[in-house]
């Protein structure tokens, strides 16, 4: 008798759960790994994914209702569009996001995934849909002022001669949609753009010279790789222009170690006429970053352990002064805060970021250093975004790139997190525009 | 339900034919209702999109009310009896309709709620006849005919689950139809001119249906036939 008490008791379980679990028709889960909720400058595009099953008993002609801004990427083992699925049938729907074409108030919701409405008619029907759960829904904002605009993060990739460029989200700092952009380099360490913003310039260490590339103003991309002329360098491994561009220095790791300095053609970027500065405070410079002014120079020398702060006037660079700042451990890179009040100094022997006080006494000398955040190893710098509030650590070790958040106040590195950016070959030097 | 309505209709015109003594009655009747009927039922809104709506048939009540005009004959069948017979018009608040959906009329679907409001109203040919024995309470029946509106309204439907996506909502629409009551209960005389009544009333409303979804391509759509009502009725009769 116990026993068909438990029987029946189990049965009406049963019969309740069939009756009350309800499932979606059409079940959307997003793919591992895929990001649904996004804060997009409006300059950017994102990808996303999600696996639809069709858990009915009916084989059917699918389709997903039109977002404004976003797009079905078919092909490759995707949906197409329409779809077909039998019972249990899955496939991945890709989605690109276009943040230009997504409406100011956003995304909120969907994919929804609808049956056709006939054989002949592949609008959805709106009698029977399905869509994610509530938090596996596309959020997606766009912003839209002008100082979170979205910048790409350009990354040397030291070890295969390229350069990787990807979306840096102002508002999370992560990397994505990261791709090649630039090959046929050479052991490029020092990467980066004039300042008119229209061409990108990779110091090529193991090939002793200089290439400029054109830079697609829209896209980020670049393109038209070629040699930039000049001479004299030897093991160059910096990027550094004048304020108005007419100039480019590089500092040379090889030889007696020397900053050159190089007029720019203003058309086509070539270089031409260089000078070799030397200095007895210069030691294996590795790198070299110059003051929003263009007064003084940064140099970074790595066998002494020094930082050189020299004057600059035109293709001038002298009177250097190595005597300030401390900790420094084979300095590898020096990158200024756009604020021009912080010092960054990665270095390879102690694998460590110092943050050093810029004075504002017309010095420009190094004070207060102290070791920040940052898991930087091996070669190369670390790259601000615009706003001088996240900065970019090079990891070759891990052949990854780190973010981390600046305290603008004191340039402290905190919250340091890997960038998801993916693709990196021996990451050196960062550049964000 | 039909025939014996009929027949009690019947034998009340019959029994206010004969009368000998003619006075006028004004009844007005609140009540309190509640409705059944609902049934499962499983509809093609599209050619191949079938859904399921279940019957949840624990409605609540609503309040309703009845006007009565008519003649009223005393001393029928040995003076044991009063007819009284005229016209009765009726309107009933909102009845609630309810149950789940199961798409693709399976079970394992069952993603919504769905609620919708019928407002009916009636005119019909009333008569009652009512005990004339002395008592404090004489007894009496009612019986009524004629035809009813009944308004099917504010479609609702509430997912059960997030993924779920809510359908196009069926339109609004008004039915007539043919409806009877009958009804027993119990009646005081208060004074020369007033009376009144506690009884209960068993209605059949006909039926309701809601009309079909904007870009619906079949016409399908919820609809209970007949809709059953029932009544708790206070009334107050002035003779005059």
């Amino acid at each position: 008798m116990k026993q068909y008490k438990i029987i029946i008791a189990c049965m009406l379980m049963l019969a309740s759960s069939v009756l009350y679990a309800g499932q979606p028709p059409f079940s959307i889960i997003p793919v591992a790994g895929s990001t649904t909720s996004f804060l997009l400058p409006g300059n950017f595009t994102e990808t996303t994914s999600y696996q639809v099953t069709n858990q009915t008993k009916t084989k059917r002609i699918l389709t997903m209702v039109p977002i404004t801004g976003i797009n079905q990427v078919t092909g490759s083992g995707n949906c197409a569009n329409p779809f077909i699925l039998s019972p249990g049938q899955s496939c991945t729907l890709a989605l690109t996001i276009n943040a230009s074409q997504v409406p100011a108030t956003g995304i909120n919701g969907g994919p929804v995934i609808c049956k056709t409405k006939a054989a002949n008619n592949n609008a959805p029907d709106p009698f029977l849909c399905s869509q994610p759960d509530v938090e596996s829904r596309l959020a997606i904002s766009v912003t839209t002022s002008l100082v979170t605009v979205g910048q790409y993060a350009y990354i040397a990739n030291q070890f295969d001669n390229t350069v990787s460029f990807c979306q840096a989200n102002p508002a999370t700092g992560l990397l994505t949609q990261c791709s090649v952009t630039a090959t046929g380099l050479s052991g490029l360490e020092g990467i980066g753009f004039n300042p008119a913003g229209t061409l990108f310039y990779s110091a090529n260490a193991s090939s002793n010279s200089i290439s400029v590339c054109q830079l697609n103003q829209s896209t980020g991309a670049l393109s038209g790789c070629i040699d930039a002329g000049g001479s004299g360098f030897n093991l160059p491994n910096a990027i550094a222009f004048s304020p108005d561009g007419t100039i480019l220095y590089t500092s040379n790791l090889g030889g007696s170690a020397s900053v050159s300095a190089c007029l720019v053609n203003a058309t086509s970027g070539q270089l031409s006429a260089c000078v070799t500065n030397n200095s007895p405070t210069f030691s294996a410079s590795a790198d070299m970053a110059l003051n929003a002014s263009g007064t003084l120079a940064y140099v970074a020398n790595r066998s002494a352990n020094t930082i050189s702060v020299c004057n600059v006037s035109a293709q001038v660079v002298n009177s250097c002064n190595d005597l300030s700042g401390s900790g420094f451990n084979e300095p590898e890179g020096v990158t200024i805060s756009p604020d021009g009040l912080h010092a960054y100094i990665a270095n390879a022997g102690s694998k460590q970021i110092i943050v050093c006080d810029i004075l504002q006494d017309g010095t420009g000398l190094l004070a207060n250093c102290s070791a920040t955040n940052g898991a930087f190893d091996g070669t190369g710098n670390v790259g601000l975004n615009n706003l001088g509030t996240l900065a970019y650590v090079p990891n070759q070790l891990l052949n990854a790139v780190f973010v981390c958040n600046v305290t603008k106040v004191n340039g402290e590195l905190s919250s340091c997190l890997p960038s998801t950016g993916t693709g990196f070959v021996g990451p050196a030097g960062v550049v964000l525009h | 339900m039909f025939r014996p309505t009929i027949v009690l209709f019947g034998f009340l015109l019959s029994s206010a034919a004969f009368a000998t003594e003619d006075q006028y009655v004004v009844g007005l009747t609140p009540g309190w209702d509640w409705v059944s009927g609902n049934k499962t039922q499983t509809l093609n809104l599209e050619p191949d999109v079938q859904k399921t709506y279940t019957a949840n048939n624990n409605t609540k009540s609503f309040p309703s009310l009845e006007f009565f005009l008519g003649w009223q004959k005393a001393h029928l069948l040995k003076h044991k009896l009063i007819g009284q017979i005229g016209v009765d018009i009726a309107a009933a608040g909102n009845a609630k309709l309810k149950g789940n959906i199961w798409d693709e009329a399976d079970p394992a679907f069952n993603d919504f709620t769905y609620s919708y409001q019928v407002q009916h109203t009636q005119v019909a040919i009333k008569g009652r006849l009512i005990g004339d024995c002395g008592l404090m309470f004489e007894p009496y029946i009612s019986g009524s005919i004629g035809v009813g509106f009944n308004r099917a309204y504010n479609f609702t439907i509430n997912p059960l689950i997030s993924p779920a996506v809510v359908a196009p909502l069926f339109h609004s629409n008004t039915t007539s139809s043919f409806i009877y009551t009958i009804g027993i209960g119990l009646q005081k005389s208060l004074s020369q001119h007033f009376q009144a009544a506690i009884g209960y009333e068993f209605a059949n409303w006909g039926k309701t249906q809601l009309s079909r979804a904007t870009g619906q391509t079949t016409n399908q759509a919820p609809s209970v036939n007949p809709l059953y009502a029932q009544q708790i009725q206070l009334s107050l009769y002035y003779i005059f």
